[in-house]
């Protein structure tokens, strides 16, 4: 992969990428970490990734791959100096580093600011098991296929960790959508 | 609800951060950086110096390593951690590329530094205090028979792991081993070289008692590997054990010694490991794939 095809690349997936990784760690610093490496990586494989055939799927499982490596490196201790947290859209938080991400102007729709963080910490609550498929399908709005490929697992298994997820969140949030 | 729920999940789910500019100009930087110290590594062992290394003694496996590695400061650097590279510029630091190999592995000692508030990261313990009196020491693991070690990200990353460990004369290494003294390491993959900085609460102030460093294999301190005599406290390699567990003595200046610290640092360890009760029984978390409700997602 030349320059120019990396930044092909990072122009069409950064942003879904990004996302993901931001999900995972749950860090800016350790986002910004995993993206970089994520895209780095890719560079390394690329000869093993068609172009032609949908790679935002690739990046996702090398994301993956290096962020459960990541996490058994650092399992005795947490590093935390040099990490932020994730600040919530709209608030006027700098980290020492710079603002960590741009922000687009987001329409609200019919969700509030309130619920949709009610409903996204509901989401890092749930088992990596769920929380993974459910972040592949409603942030990266991957297909049930490409999410059983990213996972190694069957379509059932991932339609059937998708449903579980659902309940549980339905459940945990039954109060607070009741409300709406 | 089952339309409502999907509604609500991909609003609330939907990508609403941008990575910026800066974020994607440093990944073309990193790129460019990797591919000039890729050359720069293979300059490093430029044919003529191989061949005057290759013309000295066995003994000599130390100024064969300065050639080979990375420096400790260089280790650093990959982390991006400029405290601690510049600390390992300092005097405080000692260089040792000291090598050994045991188990079809080759490890190699290059350094150690100790001291307060070296590293650009600070870490926490369990209780929320600041560690900032630590000592970072560098090592540099290769497969012996020359084949590359496995990149963080391949999928045979991890199948063969390591611990490395400062290890306390006459303190029992099951009790005082890295992950007890307050550790935790980092380590990244260089030309098939696997380097790791190991850190953990300053061992200086043992010094007097003599300082060790040992790397086994597998995940955890493996007591089998070492015998450490209770008499006169010297720890030594298990001849009989047939895996990795080398040993090296670290050079530390015994005038660095504390012994009211370390009485101290003992006392309060001694008073932790009492009154620990019976582990708590593992729970396994049993989810079964057998659901046989198959949902009507849109593929």
């Amino acid at each position: 992969m030349n320059r120019e095809q990396l930044e092909q690349c990072i122009n069409e997936y950064g942003k879904d990428i990004y996302a993901f990784c931001s999900q995972m760690t749950r860090s800016s610093q350790e986002a910004e970490d995993l993206y970089q490496d994520t895209f780095l990586k890719a560079v390394e494989i690329s000869d093993k990734i068609d172009f032609e055939n949908n790679p935002k799927s690739y990046l996702v499982s090398i994301a993956l791959r290096l962020w459960k490596n990541r996490k058994r490196k650092y399992a005795w201790r947490a590093r935390i100096a040099g990490t932020k947290q994730l600040v919530e859209e709209g608030t006027s938080e700098e980290t020492e580093n710079g603002r960590s991400g741009q922000e687009n102007p987001v329409e609200e729709g019919y969700l509030n600011k309130e619920l949709k963080k009610q409903v996204r910490d509901a989401v890092e609550r749930l088992d990596e098991k769920y929380r993974i498929p459910v972040y592949l399908y409603y942030t990266l709005q991957l297909p049930i296929a490409e999410i059983a490929d990213i996972m190694k697992l069957s379509k059932g298994a991932i339609k059937s960790r998708l449903h579980k997820a659902r309940n549980i969140l339905k459940q945990e949030l039954e109060v607070v959508l009741d409300e709406m | 609800m089952k339309c409502d729920m999907d509604q609500i999940l991909q609003q609330a789910l939907s990508p609403e951060r941008e990575p910026d500019c800066r974020l994607n100009r440093q990944i073309l930087q990193r790129l460019e950086e990797a591919e000039m110290m890729r050359k720069q590594n293979k300059k490093r062992i430029p044919v003529v110096a191989f061949a005057a290394c290759a013309t000295l003694l066995l003994g000599s496996m130390g100024v064969f390593a300065a050639w080979k590695y990375l420096t400790p400061a260089e280790v650093a650097e990959e982390f991006q951690d400029e405290g601690l590279s510049a600390a390992f510029h300092g005097e405080d630091a000692i260089e040792i590329n000291e090598t050994q190999e045991y188990g079809g592995y080759r490890i190699t000692l290059l350094g150690i530094v100790s001291g307060k508030n070296l590293s650009h990261y600070i870490g926490s313990d369990y209780q929320g205090g600041i560690e900032d009196d630590r000592s970072y020491v560098v090592t540099a693991i290769e497969n012996a028979d020359g084949t590359p070690r496995p990149m963080v990200s391949d999928e045979a990353y991890g199948e063969d792991p390591f611990f490395v460990s400062p290890l306390i004369g006459g303190l029992n290494p099951w009790m005082y081993n890295a992950i007890t003294l307050g550790g935790g390491y980092t380590e990244y993959i260089v030309d098939g070289i696997q380097y790791r900085i190991t850190e953990c609460d300053n061992v200086e102030i043992f010094a007097d008692r003599g300082l060790y460093l040992s790397v086994n294999d597998g995940a955890f301190f493996e007591n089998s590997a070492y015998h450490m005599d209770p008499v006169t406290g010297v720890i030594t390699r298990n001849e009989e054990y047939s895996g990795v567990n080398a040993l090296f003595r670290l050079p530390i200046d015994v005038n660095k010694a504390n012994p009211d610290a370390a009485a101290a640092y003992i006392q309060s360890m001694e008073a932790e490991n009492e009154g620990e009760g019976e582990p708590e029984e593992n729970t396994t978390d049993v989810i079964m794939e057998e659901e046989s409700v198959l949902m009507e997602y849109d593929e």
